[in-house]
């Protein structure tokens, strides 16, 4: 699970290249998401456009962080998701928890009208 | 001194220096037969620390063995140390080590306290001379013999220094070598106990197909690690009802195993008080949620047939839908929605009913079926599945046989590749 972080507006933007599938990425993920929360920066969008591959470790991965996010006052929206992406969201009801957006731009909006 | 005098003189010193060179020879054969014939990491050790002492004439003795730390490579970790005295306060002390560590070669001290190599070290006050040398195996310091204080209040020489070396050099490869063997045995201790592991959560799973009035029943299971995170039960309620379910554990491996057998336990003690499928998710919902971290959920598909009505109740938990094949080849899927187990403690989970008609046939599978990946990473796919079942004639209602069909076109479509995740498969049909 490889991954940059930029800020865009007053959001983080986590893009995932390739692959989301745990193992010792998930704890690199985790530290990162606790710098933001230490630094006070908690709304999190995920763009999904660029992974190709995830696995029920990989939802475990997103699911921990979004109960972090939230447990600490933030959110974590997704982004790109792709078709295949968005089915397994589906069926595993995961599109009712995180809150998914067609496009970066409408998941920044949707924060600034928070 | 005459001639004759000189002469006598050099083959005297002559004679001391063989009698000399056939003793540390001797001591060497004396080593060599003494630890080559053993893989004991420890006996090993004590031969070589009991020799130094009496080949080198000092009290006391010890070898420290080190290893690199896996975590940092350019640290190097203290591992065991083996000493001619329980109780001898003479042990390598840090910046001993440190030196040893760096220069890699013999280590001659005669006077500690005025060393000039070791000016800040606190000596115990035992130490009177110490003599240390390097155990290497393949350019890499394994561990440092020294000897303690030569006896008689005597100093440690060269021809000490030289004989300690070439004991160090010749007992490092087979101190290796046992310290290698002693790690494969407990790979294998950890291999063996891995297998007891499968074995008992094989046994868990159902052995056979069950006797069941009007309908067949089978599920088949298999893992891609030792231990699977994957699971299908099903067990009688009473006359009338069974439960069967299938569900997958995130993650894989021991973590996952663990997790499956205590879903099973939740499941299996819950069925028997709960008789709808979506309350007795809520209810292993909430027990999961309780036992396990965040990150950890299982999804599962539960459903409760009535074998005398025919009504089959489900209820899901973010599994995938399984399939309904008619008698007339078409498909359906059954779909219920719910939020894997495990996730939020309160959650709620919807049921909904079918009826199996004669010739009908449940497919419940996990996605180690649809995403088993062939070399070029392409997918199964639910589309090959759907083939596969829609193609399945008669066999439908044959367990085994179309479990077997729809593994084979799995297996034909990834070739060699290795299993990448768990495959299970569950097939429920009333007989036509």
């Amino acid at each position: 699970m490889k991954y940059s972080i930029n800020e865009r507006y007053n959001c983080v933007v986590f893009e995932i290249k390739g692959k989301i599938k745990g193992g010792p990425d998930a704890e690199v993920f985790r530290n990162d998401l606790q710098k933001l929360i230490d630094e006070d920066k908690k709304n999190v969008i995920i763009d999904l456009g660029k992974v190709n591959f995830m696995n029920s470790s990989g939802i475990g991965i997103l699911i921990g962080g979004f109960k972090t996010m939230r447990a600490n006052g933030g959110d974590i929206k997704l982004c790109n998701a792709d078709k295949r992406l968005t089915s397994l969201l589906m069926v595993s009801h995961l599109n009712t928890v995180f809150d998914t957006h067609d496009s970066l731009d409408s998941a920044v909006k949707a924060f600034e009208s928070k | 001194m005459n001639d004759f005098e000189q002469k006598y003189r050099r083959i005297e010193a002559e004679n001391k220096r063989l009698k000399k060179a056939v003793g540390e020879l001797s001591i060497l054969n004396d080593l060599a037969l003494a630890i080559s014939g053993s893989l004991d990491s420890e006996k090993i050790v004590r031969a070589i620390i009991s020799r130094s002492i009496r080949a080198i004439d000092a009290e006391q003795g010890d070898i420290t063995m080190v290893v690199e730390d896996k975590d940092n490579p350019t640290q190097t970790l203290v591992r065991s140390m083996v000493s001619t005295s329980i109780h001898s306060p003479l042990h390598l002390n840090q910046n001993l080590l440190g030196w040893m560590q760096i220069n890699k070669k013999p280590l001659l001290i005669n006077e500690p306290g005025n060393d000039e190599r070791f000016r800040n070290v606190k000596w115990d006050e035992s130490v009177r001379s110490l003599l240390c040398a390097p155990l290497m195996a393949k350019s890499r310091l394994i561990g440092i013999l020294t000897v303690y204080n030569k006896k008689g209040d005597g100093l440690f020489d060269e021809s000490d220094q030289r004989l300690l070396s070439i004991i160090a050099a010749q007992s490092a490869q087979v101190v290796e070598n046992a310290r290698l063997y002693q790690e494969e045995q407990a790979y294998q201790e950890t291999r063996r106990e891995m297998e007891l592991a499968s074995g008992i959560q094989k046994k868990m799973l159902p052995s056979s197909p069950p006797e069941m009035e009007g309908y067949a029943l089978d599920g088949r299971n298999l893992t891609a690690h030792s231990v699977g995170g994957d699971y299908y039960d099903y067990m009688p309620l009473n006359d009338e009802h069974w439960m069967v379910c299938l569900g997958d554990i995130s993650g894989k491996g021991l973590s996952a195993a663990l997790l499956m057998s205590n879903l099973q336990a939740i499941l299996r003690g819950q069925a028997l008080h709960e008789s709808s499928p979506s309350k007795i998710l809520r209810n292993a919902n909430i027990q999961l949620y309780r036992s396990t971290h965040a990150e950890k959920f299982a999804t599962l598909f539960l459903g409760i047939i009535n074998i005398r009505t025919n009504t089959l109740r489900f209820s899901s938990a973010g599994h995938d839908y399984p399939y309904l094949i008619s008698s007339d080849d078409s498909l359906r899927r059954l779909i219920a929605n719910g939020l894997p187990l495990g996730i939020f403690e309160w959650c709620e989970y919807e049921d909904d009913s079918i009826e199996l008609k004669p010739g009908d046939s449940l497919f419940v599978y996990s996605d180690g079926i649809t995403e088993s990946m062939n070399s070029a990473e392409e997918e199964f796919g639910e589309e090959n599945l759907e083939k596969g079942l829609i193609t399945a004639g008669a066999d439908r209602c044959m367990p085994e046989k179309l479990i077997d069909s729809i593994f084979n076109a799995c297996f034909a479509h990834s070739g060699n590749q290795p299993l990448s995740d768990d495959m299970t498969a569950l097939v429920l049909a009333r007989n036509p």
